[in-house]
C-alpha cells in the first residue's frame, strides 16, 4: 500500500495520540465516596469495576481507531499495479513538456543535456499521444497545444525550444501545466519537466502542488557544469558629480588570489576600470569606480561588465541608464530693486550663492520678464511684484502646467485687487489684507506647522514651531483645493500649496526680506529657502533598470496615437504605434532606446539574478513539493501508477 | 414569630456556636408552640423555709407561717421526679458521614442536647451514654443544677470510634441502667437488625420505656450518585468500586428491607421508632419524645 500524502503519515501518529492524551486527561475517575452503607453494597450481585475498566480501555481503542482511520483517509492510501505500467507505455496520453526557458538554460551544458532529454521524449512517445509545449519562463508560454505527436509536431518542438534570458517560474509552469490538462478530455496525463531545477526557480513563500489533473509527472534534470560563476550583482551609480560610481559583485573564484577586471562603459566607450579580488568567506564585494567624468544634465546608457570564462556569461554584464541630477533653475523676478538690505532679494541672493547648491539662481525685474524664456526655468519666484505682462503669466502658467513651480512672495507692493485678478487663481488663494496694518515693532508672529507630514515642515521645522518673529504679513482666503503648510501663531495661513498643473504653486503671506519679518536673520531661514526651492523642482524621471521579460513603461511625455523608434539592444530599430504606454518586448538583456519627436527614454533590461545563483534542487525535495495521485487507465483498469518517474 | 420558631433548620442551628444555646433555641421554640403545658400534675415535696425576698414568686409564700410570725416565709421543694431517661449516642464511625456539610453525629448531638434540655426543663432527670464498640461515656441521670451542662459539654467533645457494634454495648447499657426508665437511643442502627432488636429487648425487659431515634443522611435513603464511585467504608469495610446506576435498585431494595425489619422487630417490642433524616428539624424529634413520654406510642 501506498500513500498519496505521505505527508499525513506521521500526523497518523500524532492522531491516535489526541484520543490517548484526551483519555488520560479525561478519563472516567473513580470519585471517592466514604460511605457508612456500606453493608448494603458489599455483597451487591453486580460488581462493575472490572469490568468498567475493560469498557474504558475498549471506548480508547475506539477512538483511537477513529482518529487513525481519520488521518489514514486524508493520506489516501492506494495500492499500486506496477505491472500494469508496460500496458501505460503504449496508452493514448495527453502529454505537457515543460521546457525550462529561463536564462540558466542558457549554460552550454544545459542548453545541449535540454535537447537531449527533450529528443529522447520524443522519441518514446507514441503517435497517438498528444503533445503540448509549455515554455516555462518570466511567464509561461503554451507555444504548442494538444497536437497530435507526429513527426512534423516533434520536429516543431525542437524548433521552438531556445532558452531566454528571464526568470523561470517552476511553480507557476506546474500549476498552468496542471489547470490546462485538468480541462483535456483525456485522463490519461502526464507532465513531463526538462529543467535545471534551480532552487531559485521555486519561489521560496509558494507552498506544495497537488495536481487536481492526477497526472503522472517526468522530471528530466539537465546535468548541468556546476563550476564557477562570477556575477555583477547590482550597481549604484552616482546621482551627481564627484561621486563614486559602484557595481555590487558576487566573485567567488577556486583561486582565492584571482583578480578581476570591471570595466565600466558609457556611450560604448570605456570610461574606467577597476580590479576586484576574489571574495573571502563569501562576502559580498564592491567595485568602486573613482573620477568617472559622467555627462551632465543627459540621460545616458552604459554598462559595467567584465570579460571571464565562466559557466553563464549572461550575467557578467550589468546594464544602466544614468538620470544625472541637473541643477534646479531658478528665476526670481524682484519687485523691489533697490540697494543694500531694503533690495528684495538681498537675503535670498546670499542664501543662494553658496558654493555646490544645487540651484542655478538668475533674476529679472517684472518689466524684463517679457523678454525671457520663462518656460527654460523651473521655478519663477514672484518676490514682491505687483503685476506682469499678458505674456509672462501665460508663461508662467503653462511652465506650470508641464511641471514648473511658481512661488507668491508678496510685499508691500503687492495690490490686493491686482493680486486677486491676475495672480489668485495660480496661487490657489486671495489677499484679504494686511494682518497687522500698523507694522508691529515688539513682538509679531510665529511659524508653526500645519500639515505635520509635508517633507517641508520636516526639513525646516521638524515639528517646531519658527523662531523668527513676523510684524506684518497679508491675510490668505485659500482655495478648496489648496493645502496649508504652516501657519501663524494667531492662526493666519502662512504658506499655502495648490496644484494648478503638472507642477506646483506655492504661496508665501510674507515677503523674503526683512522687511515685514526678521526671517531672514533666523536660522530657519536657510534650510526654508533651501527645502522649499528643492520642494518646488519638477521631478525626474527615474529610470531603475528592469528583468528581462518585465514590461518598461514609458513617459507620459509620449503621444501614443503616433509611432514611436524603438531600438533594442542588438541595434534593430523598429518604429511602431504602440497599443499602450507598456512595452513588453523585452526579451533580452541591453538598454531599450524609445524616441519620438525629441522625446527620448532609456531603459535598461538585465537578466534576474535569481538565474546567477547555481543551486540546484535534489530531487527528492522537488517531488517532495508536488503530490498527485498519478491514475492511468490502463488496460481499462483505473490504476494509481505512482506519482513520478524518473 | 411562633412559625419561626417553630421549626429551626439544623443549618441555622449549626451556626449558634453554643451548645447549651442550641439546646434552649429548639427547646424554647418547641416549648412556645404547645399549648398544653408539659409540667402540670408534677409532685413536689416539701424540704424548708426560707425568708422571702424580692423577686421570689408571691405564690410560694406560705400565709400560715405569715399569720402565725408575721413574716413573709417561702417553701422550698426538694425537686423530685419521676423520670430517668437516658439519652444514648452511638458514636459509631458511620456517624461521621454527611452529603450536605453536616454529619450525622452533628445532628444527633443537637438532638440529644435538644432532649436533655428539654427533660431537664420539665424537672426529670437525665443522663447519657456515648458508645462504640464499648461504652465511651456514661453520666449517670441525675436532676441537679449543672448536671445538664456536664451533658452538654460532654456533646461538645464527642469522637467517633473506629468500629461498632451496637449489640453489645447496649447490653452492657442495659445491665448498667438499673432504675427504670426510659431509654432514647440515638444511631444510624447500621448493623444487623436482630442484634439491634434483641438489644432493645433487653431495655424492655428491664422495664424500661425506649424510644430510638434513626438517623439517616438523605444521600443514604436516595443514593443520589452518578458516575464511577468508589465507595470506601467508613468502618474498615474496604472499597468498592462501581457506577451506581447499576446497583442503585438493589441497594435501595436492602434498605428498605433493613428498615422494615427494625420497624417491624421494635413495633413488636412497643419500642417508638422514628426515622431522623439529617435535614429534618429538630422539632420533630422533641414532638417523638413527648408523645412517648404521655403514653401516645
Amino acid at each position: 500500500m501506498h500513500l498519496l500524502n505521505s505527508l499525513f503519515l506521521p500526523i497518523i501518529g500524532a492522531a491516535v495520540l489526541i484520543p490517548v492524551i484526551i483519555h488520560l486527561i479525561w478519563r472516567n475517575k473513580a470519585i471517592r465516596v466514604d460511605f457508612p452503607a456500606m453493608r448494603f453494597l458489599l455483597d451487591s450481585k453486580k460488581p462493575v469495576s472490572r469490568w468498567l475498566r475493560w469498557q474504558q480501555l475498549l471506548l480508547l481503542l475506539m477512538r483511537c481507531l477513529v482518529f487513525a482511520l481519520l488521518a489514514l483517509m486524508f493520506a489516501r492510501p492506494y495500492f499500486s499495479t506496477a505491472n500494469l505500467l508496460p500496458i501505460w507505455e503504449q496508452v493514448e496520453k495527453e502529454i505537457v513538456i515543460i521546457f525550462d526557458s529561463s536564462a540558466s538554460m542558457q549554460i552550454t551544458v544545459h542548453k545541449i543535456n535540454a535537447r537531449q532529454h527533450l529528443e529522447s521524449v520524443l522519441a518514446e512517445t507514441s503517435e497517438k499521444s498528444r503533445l503540448t509545449l509549455l515554455l516555462a519562463g518570466r511567464d509561461n508560454k503554451i507555444i504548442i497545444e494538444s497536437a497530435q505527436a507526429t513527426e512534423l509536431t516533434k520536429k516543431l518542438i525542437l524548433s521552438k525550444t531556445e532558452p531566454g534570458f528571464g526568470y523561470g517560474n517552476l511553480h507557476s509552469a506546474i500549476r498552468q501545466a496542471d489547470n490546462y490538462l485538468n480541462a483535456t478530455l483525456n485522463i490519461n496525463r502526464e507532465i513531463v519537466i526538462i529543467s535545471d531545477f534551480q532552487v531559485s526557480n521555486w519561489p521560496r513563500h509558494k507552498r506544495e502542488i497537488h495536481l487536481q489533473s492526477k497526472a503522472r509527472i517526468r522530471l528530466l534534470r539537465v546535468t548541468g557544469d556546476t563550476g564557477e560563476n562570477n556575477t555583477i550583482t547590482q550597481i549604484a551609480p552616482p546621482t551627481r558629480p564627484g561621486e563614486d560610481f559602484r557595481a555590487g559583485l558576487d566573485f567567488t573564484p577556486a583561486d582565492n588570489t584571482a583578480k578581476l577586471e570591471l570595466r565600466l562603459q558609457l556611450a560604448k566607450n570605456t570610461v574606467a576600470q577597476t580590479l576586484v579580488a576574489a571574495s573571502i568567506n563569501g562576502q559580498k564585494q564592491f567595485a568602486v569606480f573613482k573620477n568617472v567624468p559622467l555627462p551632465l544634465g543627459t540621460q545616458s546608457a552604459g554598462l559595467v561588465f567584465f570579460e571571464n570564462d565562466d559557466i553563464f556569461p549572461g550575467d557578467n554584464q550589468f546594464y544602466f541608464v544614468l538620470n544625472q541630477k541637473t541643477r534646479i533653475r531658478v528665476l526670481a523676478i524682484n519687485g523691489e530693486k533697490t540697494k543694500g538690505v531694503a533690495d528684495e532679494l538681498f537675503y535670498l541672493r546670499s542664501a543662494l550663492a553658496l558654493k555646490n547648491n544645487d540651484f542655478n539662481f538668475s533674476e529679472t525685474t517684472p518689466l524684463g520678464t517679457s523678454k525671457m524664456q520663462l518656460r527654460s526655468y523651473d521655478i519663477i519666484l514672484l518676490a514682491n511684484v505687483r503685476g506682469l505682462d499678458q505674456q509672462s503669466l501665460r508663461q508662467i502658467n503653462e511652465l506650470v502646467q508641464h511641471g514648473g513651480s511658481v512661488i507668491f512672495a508678496p510685499g508691500d507692493k503687492a495690490d490686493i485687487k491686482l493680486f486677486n485678478k491676475f495672480f489668485a487663481d495660480l496661487a490657489g488663494c486671495k489677499l484679504l489684507k494686511k494682518a497687522y496694518p500698523e507694522k508691529q515693532t515688539f513682538t509679531g508672529d510665529k511659524l508653526l506647522a500645519d500639515d505635520l507630514q509635508h517633507i517641508l515642515v520636516q526639513k525646516t521645522f521638524a515639528g517646531q514651531a519658527g523662531t523668527a518673529n513676523f510684524y506684518q504679513f497679508w491675510r490668505l482666503k485659500k482655495n478648496d483645493s489648496a493645502n496649508r503648510i504652516l501657519v501663524f501663531a494667531s492662526g493666519y495661513p502662512a504658506v499655502v500649496e495648490s496644484t494648478p498643473g503638472n507642477g506646483k504653486s506655492v504661496m508665501l503671506s510674507f515677503p523674503l526680506d526683512s522687511e515685514w519679518s526678521d526671517m531672514p536673520v533666523h536660522t530657519e531661514y536657510l534650510p526654508f529657502v533651501y527645502s522649499l526651492l528643492q520642494y518646488c523642482a519638477p521631478e525626474k524621471h527615474r529610470n531603475p533598470y528592469i528583468f528581462v521579460n518585465d514590461a518598461i513603461s514609458l513617459n507620459k511625455s509620449f503621444n501614443l496615437s503616433e509611432d514611436v523608434s524603438i531600438t533594442f539592444p542588438d541595434g534593430k530599430v523598429e518604429k511602431k504605434r504602440l497599443l499602450s504606454a507598456l512595452f513588453l518586448d523585452t526579451g533580452s538583456p541591453g538598454i531599450y532606446t524609445f524616441s519620438q519627436a525629441g522625446r527620448r527614454q532609456q531603459v535598461a533590461v538585465n537578466i534576474d539574478r535569481r538565474e546567477s545563483v547555481m543551486e540546484f534542487e535534489n530531487m527528492t525535495a522537488f517531488q517532495a513539493k508536488i503530490s498527485t495521485p498519478g491514475e492511468v487507465l490502463a488496460a481499462n483498469q483505473l490504476i494509481r501508477a505512482g506519482n513520478f518517474q524518473n | 414569630m411562633e412559625k419561626v420558631l417553630r421549626f429551626i433548620d439544623p443549618n441555622i442551628l449549626a451556626s449558634i456556636s453554643r451548645m447549651d444555646l442550641r439546646a434552649k433555641t429548639v427547646v424554647e421554640g418547641f416549648l412556645s408552640g404547645l399549648h398544653k403545658s408539659p409540667f402540670k400534675g408534677f409532685s413536689v415535696e416539701f424540704a424548708e423555709y426560707r425568708q422571702y425576698t424580692p423577686g421570689d414568686d408571691p405564690r410560694h409564700i406560705d400565709w400560715k407561717v405569715f399569720a402565725r410570725f408575721d413574716r413573709y416565709y417561702v417553701k422550698e421543694f426538694e425537686e423530685e421526679t419521676n423520670l430517668n431517661c437516658h439519652l444514648v449516642l452511638d458514636l459509631s464511625n458511620s456517624m461521621n458521614f454527611a452529603s450536605n456539610g453536616r454529619t450525622k453525629l452533628t445532628y444527633a448531638s443537637y438532638l440529644i442536647a435538644s432532649l436533655a434540655y428539654l427533660i431537664s426543663k420539665q424537672r426529670d432527670s437525665v443522663g447519657l451514654v456515648t458508645f462504640g464498640d464499648k461504652i465511651e461515656n456514661h453520666i449517670p441521670a441525675q436532676l441537679r443544677p449543672g448536671h445538664l451542662q456536664s451533658i452538654l459539654l460532654a456533646l461538645s467533645n464527642l469522637k467517633t470510634t473506629e468500629r461498632t457494634n451496637i449489640g453489645l454495648p447496649l447490653h452492657q447499657i442495659a445491665d448498667a441502667i438499673r432504675k427504670k426508665g426510659m431509654i432514647i437511643l440515638v444511631s444510624d442502627l447500621l448493623d444487623e437488625p436482630e442484634k439491634i432488636i434483641h438489644a432493645m429487648q433487653h431495655f424492655r425487659f428491664r422495664g424500661h420505656e425506649v424510644i430510638v431515634f434513626h438517623i439517616f443522611d438523605a444521600a443514604e435513603i436516595t443514593f443520589p450518585y452518578h458516575n464511577t464511585i468508589k465507595f470506601v467504608g467508613l468502618e474498615g469495610e474496604g472499597d468498592f468500586t462501581t457506577v451506581p446506576r447499576n446497583i442503585r435498585d438493589e441497594y435501595l431494595q436492602k434498605l428498605q428491607t433493613h428498615l422494615a425489619i427494625l420497624e417491624k422487630g421494635f413495633g413488636a417490642n412497643r419500642i417508638g421508632y422514628t426515622l431522623m433524616d439529617t435535614s429534618k428539624p429538630l422539632d420533630f424529634a422533641l414532638q417523638a419524645y413527648l408523645a412517648a413520654r404521655t403514653g401516645k406510642i
